[in-house]
């Protein structure tokens, strides 16, 4: 009898069952109260187990696995293929597309909602980062995942234009393309959705390769792209993103 | 999808799968061993993956599919022996205060260490991952039933293992 009810107890617990079958348990256990002390057995395991596993959930993963998932080849670090193709276009890339500056309320920031404790937002409309994603941003070499307030952050690629430098920077569902000008802070060129963009909103569909058009005809429209490898990452990072 | 999307999704999902190996294998450096395992699997046949469907339950039964097949060609498997010195000496916490709460988290790992395989994968996926019972057949492949007996039977096994301690407990005090 008792493994019977421990079955319909469980569904219970999980909200596995109809109306019916949840009825006739809540009818049961007012009348019962080994039921109900079977229920609070239950239930304060199943409160258990989640925080059990909480430590390893939280601490940073061993690098033996963010290496595996993070570090691109080289290959994919020098240049993603779609920029690789552009940057090998002279004429393409010298007639250049105008870059929207800026990071306008009614573009994207409805977008953000799960990562808005990582920015707010100046009386311009523009986004300022919060101090840790200004830390990964001056400092996180690409690839490697930081967690802020709970959104995992990476950085998917470091260039450098004619006004300074950039990094495409990935913050939960967010893809934005962060600029900065020596003298300047960082602050969004523009951004995108990156795992879950509409479709139906042309400006923000995803590219080929993934990479969302938006970032990829803000690129286009800089002068003097050059994309950064490990070791000119480096030397960007040491340096302060100063030229 | 392109290789480095791909890598960077299942960076995003790192600390789920981490979690997930740690409660199925019952010690965090052999759950990284078979996180490890799952995304060299995963990497090496991107191809298969489906696009659109769920990345986290693609990997979470490669790494089920890995355990089980580990187990089998193990023939046994060592028996868990809590930690109680890591318990102790967890960084920056206050051993003597927190004793007693960790001790019960420690508790809770051992209970689900003594699970069955198949008992403790439905339960983790149901209880610490979020998953319906439908959405844990469907990533394990098995009738939704078996996926509600499983769970049923990890809860009742839990119970009674915690029954257990409390009598002897009991005793000593």
């Amino acid at each position: 009898m008792q493994h019977d009810w421990i079955d319909k107890l469980s569904a219970y617990l999980d909200g596995e069952m109809d109306s019916q079958e949840r009825i006739e348990v809540e009818a049961a256990l007012e009348s019962d109260p080994a039921l109900v002390e079977i229920l609070e057995q239950m239930s304060r395991v199943e409160a258990s187990l989640r925080p059990a596993y909480a430590a390893t959930f939280h601490e940073a993963p061993p690098s033996r696995l963010t290496d595996l998932v993070l570090v691109p080849s080289e290959s994919e670090r020098t240049a993603s293929a779609w920029l690789r193709r552009w940057l090998a276009a002279p004429a393409l890339a010298a007639a250049g597309i105008a870059l929207t500056a800026g990071f306008g309320i009614g573009t994207g920031v409805a977008t953000m909602t799960a990562d808005s404790g990582l920015y707010s937002i100046a009386a311009n409309g523009q986004l300022v980062p919060n101090k840790a994603l200004m830390s990964t941003l001056a400092s996180a070499p690409s690839g490697e995942i930081r967690r802020i307030e709970g959104v995992p952050v990476v950085v998917h690629l470091s260039l450098s234009n004619a006004d300074g430098y950039c990094r495409q920077v990935q913050t939960g569902s967010l893809t934005a393309l962060w600029c900065k000008s020596e003298g300047d802070d960082w602050r969004v060129m523009v951004a995108a959705t990156a795992l879950d963009a509409p479709t139906n909103d042309s400006s923000y569909s995803m590219a080929g390769d993934g990479t969302p058009d938006a970032i990829i005809d803000a690129i286009k429209g800089m002068d003097g792209v050059t994309l950064l490898d490990r070791s000119g990452e480096e030397l960007a990072i040491e340096s302060g993103w100063i030229e | 999808m392109p290789a480095h999307q791909f890598r960077s999704q299942l960076g995003l999902i790192l600390p789920r799968l981490r979690r997930f190996g740690h409660a199925l294998t019952g010690s965090e450096e052999e759950g990284d061993d078979l996180v490890q395992d799952a995304l060299v699997k995963a990497l090496k046949n991107e191809s298969q993956f489906t696009p659109g469907t769920r990345l986290d339950s693609w990997i979470f039964r490669i790494m089920q599919t890995t355990w089980i097949d580990k187990m089998r060609s193990a023939k046994v498997r060592a028996a868990h022996v809590p930690d109680l010195e890591a318990t102790y000496t967890a960084a920056g916490v206050d051993g003597r205060r927190d004793f007693p709460a960790r001790i019960a988290l420690q508790q809770t790992r051992d209970a689900m260490s003594r699970l069955p395989d198949d008992c403790r994968i439905a339960l983790a996926l149901t209880s610490i991952e979020g998953y319906s019972y439908k959405e844990v057949a469907e990533t394990l492949n098995v009738p939704i039933g078996t996926i509600m007996s499983r769970v049923s039977r990890a809860r009742r096994l839990l119970l009674e293992n915690f029954s257990t301690k409390e009598v002897r407990t009991g005793h000593a005090t």
